[in-house]
């Protein structure tokens, strides 16, 4: 009798364990390797290399001489430029590719799966790709230019064009990609809501604002969300390409503190630089959940219930 | 009147046909030169590029040469063999931990399931360039740098993926996994036997993805490997862009190698890849 009530309380801590043991693994990997940087970069930037490469405690010291840094500085302005421009330029495209690629004809389905190809593109791929075609001498875009009769362009080696090429590169491999997310947000809206909406004699523009927008609310702001994280912590071809010059024209503070801990070992600053750049993300992200907030939920809601 | 809407129906296709060329074009462009760059030789790759001609897209002479050199003289098939066996590694790994923890929110009840789950969608807004240099000394710690575990770990655990299969498992009928139950099995039996075979689709969405993100990640891998027999494509290339400025038709090759072999796997897979974007987009 007393054998069998431990094994059933033994079977029951076993049940109220399981669930903690399938986690176990994925917990242990995202608290070692997601969490634990994160809180090391924030503890790490409250210290200071003394000579002899020991860490000394410095309060808020790092701060105060990122913000009286010039180049700091730029970074931020830097970063905040290409973010601000490129995102909404991004989202914008892949909209307008998907609202173009959303139809049921073979040939559009066979564009989709071109159209896809940046996906599997490594972003080191694209922008050396792009960096040969951009050649201001031998490179392909400026012969394409001269065609239309444009005189052959520095792109990269300008401090006025630079970051502008660096937005075409990011745009190629970027757009294709969030294009996929809101294509299939597109193909999850019920058709019979755009035939009541033919019925009642509305117009494309008025479909594509009232209805299709609205329904595709939830794919956009992950998009815009997940873009805008992806652009604040932009690299790859800053640091292939430009090295964040020409003359710091291109030197977003994922670069700045790249060479921070890895050129300069001041591992200090770069977590410093890190931090701010997390508290941006933060204001950045805040800001736009501000303005997507649900402040006409129910309105929306009334108006498609009468629509279908 | 009816003429006129016809007039403007056609214009409107036309201009949607031109439109559509277009973004084929942007798309294919770096694509094609890449390729038919490869295949010149070293006295063809700078002659036609400029004026613009059929030959600036289209090799006078095929020549594998470029590939030939690639293997052989710049060892290109240990990045590619690198690559496979991250790839690979970083797939098997995340189906166990991802799967596993997505049955768990799926089919349990259990004290601090809404924190545990938010812990993990957080994680994975965090995108993975913000963790790489702090995550550099915590590698170096744990003397992972030049393994190949320095490069799967890290990537392995992703809440997105979690997620994705929480909403699959949640479909799937309780008395499915109680009839298991009933025969004895356990609960991790009944996952194996029960689960799985009825959620291939979602472990295909899940490994494409978890795979395309291991594909696409450069700064840590970077930061992660100092010795070359280490270094996985995207790392190898980002070195022959840095080294060797003039030699175009090797580059090139290279880019071609790094872009058909994830090409070959998600093309014929992109329905389930789609499929993944498409839950982990529609999320609140």
């Amino acid at each position: 009798m007393r054998q069998h009530e431990i094994t059933i309380s033994k079977d029951k801590i076993k049940r109220e364990l399981t669930p903690y043991a399938l986690l176990l693994l994925s917990f242990v990997l995202i608290a070692v390797f997601k969490v634990y940087p994160i809180l090391y970069a924030l503890w790490g930037s409250l210290f200071t290399r003394v000579a002899g490469g020991a860490m000394r405690f410095a309060g808020f010291e790092n701060f105060t001489m990122l913000f009286k840094d010039p180049d700091f500085l730029n970074s931020v302005w830097m970063t905040l430029k290409f973010t601000v421009i490129i995102t909404p330029l991004q989202v914008v495209l892949a909209v307008a590719v998907a609202l173009l690629l959303n139809r049921n004809h073979v040939l559009v389905r066979a564009t989709r799966t071109i159209v896809y190809i940046p996906v599997a593109v490594n972003m080191v791929v694209a922008t050396t790709i792009w960096n040969l075609m951009l050649n201001p001498s031998s490179g392909i875009i400026n012969s394409i230019l001269a065609v239309f009769g444009i005189a052959p362009q520095p792109f990269l080696t300008s401090p006025n064009q630079a970051m502008y090429v660096i937005m075409v590169i990011c745009c190629w491999k970027g757009v294709a990609y969030w294009m996929m997310f809101l294509l299939a947000g597109l193909q999850n809206i019920n058709e019979s809501l755009y035939e009541a909406g033919r019925i009642d004699g509305t117009n494309a523009l008025s479909e594509l604002f009232r209805l299709t927008l609205p329904m595709l609310k939830n794919s956009l702001v992950f998009v815009l969300i997940s873009d805008t994280m992806i652009n604040l912590f932009m690299f790859v071809p800053v640091y292939l390409l430009t090295s964040g010059g020409p003359q710091g024209a291109t030197n977003v503070l994922m670069y700045e503190a790249y060479r921070s801990a890895f050129k300069f070992s001041n591992y200090g600053r770069s977590y410093a630089i890190i931090t701010v750049l997390m508290i941006i993300t933060c204001i950045v992200i805040g800001i736009q959940f501000w303005f997507l907030r649900d402040k006409d939920a129910p309105r929306t809601r009334k108006k498609l219930r009468g629509a279908a | 009147m009816i003429q006129k809407k016809n007039g403007l129906t056609v214009c409107y296709k036309v201009l949607y046909v031109i439109a559509v060329l277009l973004i084929i074009a942007a798309t294919l462009l770096p694509v094609l030169f890449a390729v038919g760059s490869s295949l010149r030789s070293d006295a063809e790759i700078f002659h036609y590029a400029t004026p613009l001609s059929w030959h600036t897209f289209i090799p006078v002479d095929l020549i594998w040469d470029s590939y030939i050199q690639l293997f052989g003289q710049y060892a290109f098939w240990r990045p590619v063999l690198n690559s496979l066996i991250v790839a690979v590694a970083t797939v098997g790994l995340g189906f166990l931990v991802n799967a596993l923890a997505g049955y768990a929110f799926a089919k349990f009840d259990f004290r601090g399931k809404n924190i545990l789950f938010i812990i993990y969608l957080f994680s994975f807004m965090i995108p993975f360039e913000m963790v790489a240099v702090p995550l550099y000394k915590t590698a170096e710690g744990l003397n992972l740098i030049d393994h190949y575990s320095a490069m799967v770990l890290p990537m392995a655990a992703n809440g997105m993926i979690v997620f994705l299969y929480r909403q699959f498992f949640s479909d799937i009928p309780d008395s499915l996994m109680e009839a298991a139950t009933i025969d004895g099995a356990g609960k991790v039996r009944t996952f194996f036997q029960i689960i799985v075979p009825v959620s291939k689709p979602v472990i295909i969405s899940a490994s494409l993805m978890l795979f395309i993100k291991q594909w696409d990640a450069f700064l840590w891998p970077m930061l992660a490997t100092t010795k070359p027999a280490m270094k996985v494509i995207q790392v190898a290339i980002s070195e022959f862009t840095l080294e060797f400025t003039v030699l175009w038709n090797i580059i090139f090759a290279a880019t071609v190698v790094a872009i058909l072999i994830p090409a070959c796997v998600l093309l014929p897979l992109q329905k389930y890849y789609i499929k993944g974007a498409a839950a982990s987009g529609l999320k609140e």
